[in-house]
């Protein structure tokens, strides 16, 4: 906290104490022993107010720029078909007379796709779970201020 | 919290390139079913 005080210090120009003097300081304060001076609690408050403001615009690039996203991936991933149904338009397609592929070219390309298709589920499964522990982070944070 | 903000940017952007690449597969095999039965009913047509 005391390299802190000093870096918010240097940034607005202010003269603050030495930095053994603030350590003294610092838990005196903390403590409640002694009041610190008002150009201490504006330094206080800039330091917490940036860390406040930094988690913020975490939180609102999360919210604007990522969720969007989430919601469209999820609602591509569910009309997409299941690797059933790939199998089948596979079958369709080695069982009818091919032209722009050969039999081993469909193959590969349903092998391909399906193996695809498991990394799209891992992803979100993957995607959730981090979603999850932010909301999870959240709830901690709401307990911890009540 | 920005690991993890990184980790999901990072997990979107893998998923959509996966989904990309699973769509385009599908549109090809679908493509070749409709591209044979096109085929097929333009060598009915000839044979009416």
């Amino acid at each position: 906290m005391a390299r802190e005080i000093r870096k918010a210090a240097r940034d607005t120009g202010e003269d603050v104490a030495a930095h053994h003097g603030l350590v003294k300081m610092i838990p005196q304060w903390e403590r409640g022993v002694r009041a610190p001076r008002e150009r201490y609690r504006l330094l206080y408050l800039k330091i917490f107010q940036g860390r406040v403001l930094g988690d913020m615009s975490q939180g609102m690039e999360l919210a604007v720029d990522v969720a969007p996203r989430v919601g469209e991936i999820r609602a591509r991933a569910a009309r997409l078909p299941g690797a059933e149904e790939i199998r089948a338009l596979e079958a369709d397609a080695l069982a009818k007379p091919r032209g722009a592929m050969t039999a081993a070219e469909i193959r590969a390309l349903t092998a391909e796709t399906i193996s695809r298709l498991h990394e799209v589920a891992d992803n979100l499964a993957k995607l959730a779970a981090l979603l999850d522990d932010e909301d999870d982070e959240d709830d901690t944070t709401d307990e911890g201020e009540s | 919290m920005s690991e993890r903000l990184e980790e999901i940017r990072r997990t979107v952007a893998e998923l959509e390139v996966q989904l990309a690449t699973v769509e385009g597969s599908v549109a090809a095999l679908k493509a070749l079913l409709a591209e044979d039965d096109g085929e097929g009913a333009a060598e009915g047509k000839e044979v009416s």
